[in-house]
């Protein structure tokens, strides 16, 4: 049974000859004798002033981080109840970031986690990665630098929307996560600089990744609106925005914008700082959320991250699913 | 008139969409009333819906009728 519509409304059909409430939910038969049951809750669902999924109202209202934002914490023994992980999913959605707690320090964790909401999304990292320092590295992540503010994968035509980071240790000294809300910036970008918003808004750069085997690349502007105006995703990564592309005109200008919007974006006032304990878990929208990290010094102990990407298709499905239940 | 509910290949049972399960908890149908060509109904947590078009198959199409 695919549960999906088949019949072409092609003609009009004659109405139902009988109709009949049978247990609490809607019986027709057709002139054709036709018997058809509506489930109650079904047709409910269905009224035509109620909107069908509150689950996408949820994407709607993204609450921006107000001053002081405290992420929401989730205990992993919470979240592996359905309570538990529907408070988990909703924040994620709400707020663009939530932490799981006291999870196992366990290699994998992460992709069970994931798998539990939907397959993992590959990206030329991978499906799952793990991030730290290693000898000849193709990405900023796998050395103990400090890494600014960025989204990950914008030279991506469609950048992953949701990463997991789970924390499996943690002893160097230094690594703190920073993270800062894009859209809440860039909402303050707009009102104190619009001219610099529209820039970033109206003006596509090029994003190129390069290594030895992959050379990934797209062209899109560092924030993009949907067709109402309201914020849709943030692309913002130094070290894979390509050389800049445009008139020599545009260019002073696009410079004058970006920097408007770094030094937004790197107000302490706009960012958390944390440091992820072993068996922590951050997950965080990547197309609104912007992550970073201080530098560590690797000869003081171990930091190792293990990663993988979702789509907020199965962070929604998931929620749906969890939401049948009472 | 032949409508194109019965347009099926054979021996297919007919399954309406709705008539599976909802796939969430909720109110059950309390009233139900035609007319004019239009359907009103009520549930037992007092909301209440008007869909349109019953008389000329309009319903139909809102309602998601489906062929399996």
């Amino acid at each position: 049974m695919t549960r999906e519509r088949l019949f072409l409304p092609l003609a009009d059909i004659e109405k139902a000859s009988q109709t009949a409430l049978i247990e609490g939910n809607l019986r027709l038969q057709w002139a054709d004798g036709h018997v058809s049951l509506f489930d109650a809750v079904w047709l409910h669902q269905r009224r035509p002033d109620n909107d069908i999924d509150p689950v996408g109202e949820l994407i709607r209202i993204r609450r921006p981080w107000p001053m002081n934002f405290a992420p929401t914490h989730v205990k992993h023994a919470d979240f592996m109840a359905p309570a538990g992980e529907r408070h988990w999913l909703e924040t994620l959605l709400r707020d663009g970031l939530v932490l799981l707690d006291e999870g196992p320090l366990a290699d994998e964790e992460v992709s069970r986690i994931a798998r539990r909401i939907g397959p993992m999304r590959a990206s030329n990292f991978g499906a799952r990665f793990d991030v730290y320092s290693k000898p000849n590295p193709n990405n900023a992540a796998y050395t103990s630098i400090g890494l600014a503010l960025h989204s990950d994968l914008p030279n991506w035509r469609q950048p992953p929307d949701i990463q997991l980071l789970y924390c499996l240790q943690n002893d160097a000294k230094g690594g703190q996560s920073i993270f800062s809300d894009g859209f809440a910036v860039a909402e303050q970008l707009r009102k104190e600089d619009p001219e610099a918003f529209r820039t970033l808004c109206e003006t596509p750069i090029d994003f190129r990744f390069q290594d030895e085997e992959q050379d990934i690349a797209t062209r899109a502007p560092i924030i993009e609106l949907d067709a109402s105006g309201q914020l849709k995703e943030i692309r913002f990564n130094n070290w894979i925005r390509d050389t800049l592309r445009l008139p020599l005109n545009e260019i002073e200008a696009w410079y004058t914008a970006y920097r408007r919007f770094w030094q937004l974006l790197h107000d302490p006032k706009h960012q958390i700082e944390l440091a992820l304990l072993p068996g922590q878990m951050a997950a965080f929208d990547n197309r609104r959320v912007l992550h970073g990290r201080r530098a560590f010094d690797p000869n003081t102990g171990r930091r190792h991250l293990q990663g993988t990407y979702l789509d907020i298709d199965m962070i929604e499905s998931r929620l749906r699913v969890l939401q049948r239940q009472p | 008139m032949n409508t194109p509910l019965i347009e099926i290949p054979t021996a297919q049972p007919r399954i309406d969409m709705g008539e599976l399960s909802s796939y969430a908890s909720g109110p059950a149908l309390m009233d139900i009333k035609g007319d004019n060509g239009c359907i009103s109904l009520r549930w037992n947590d007092a909301s209440q819906a008007h869909f349109p078009g019953y008389g000329c198959g309009i319903t139909a199409r809102a309602l998601n009728v489906v062929i399996h």
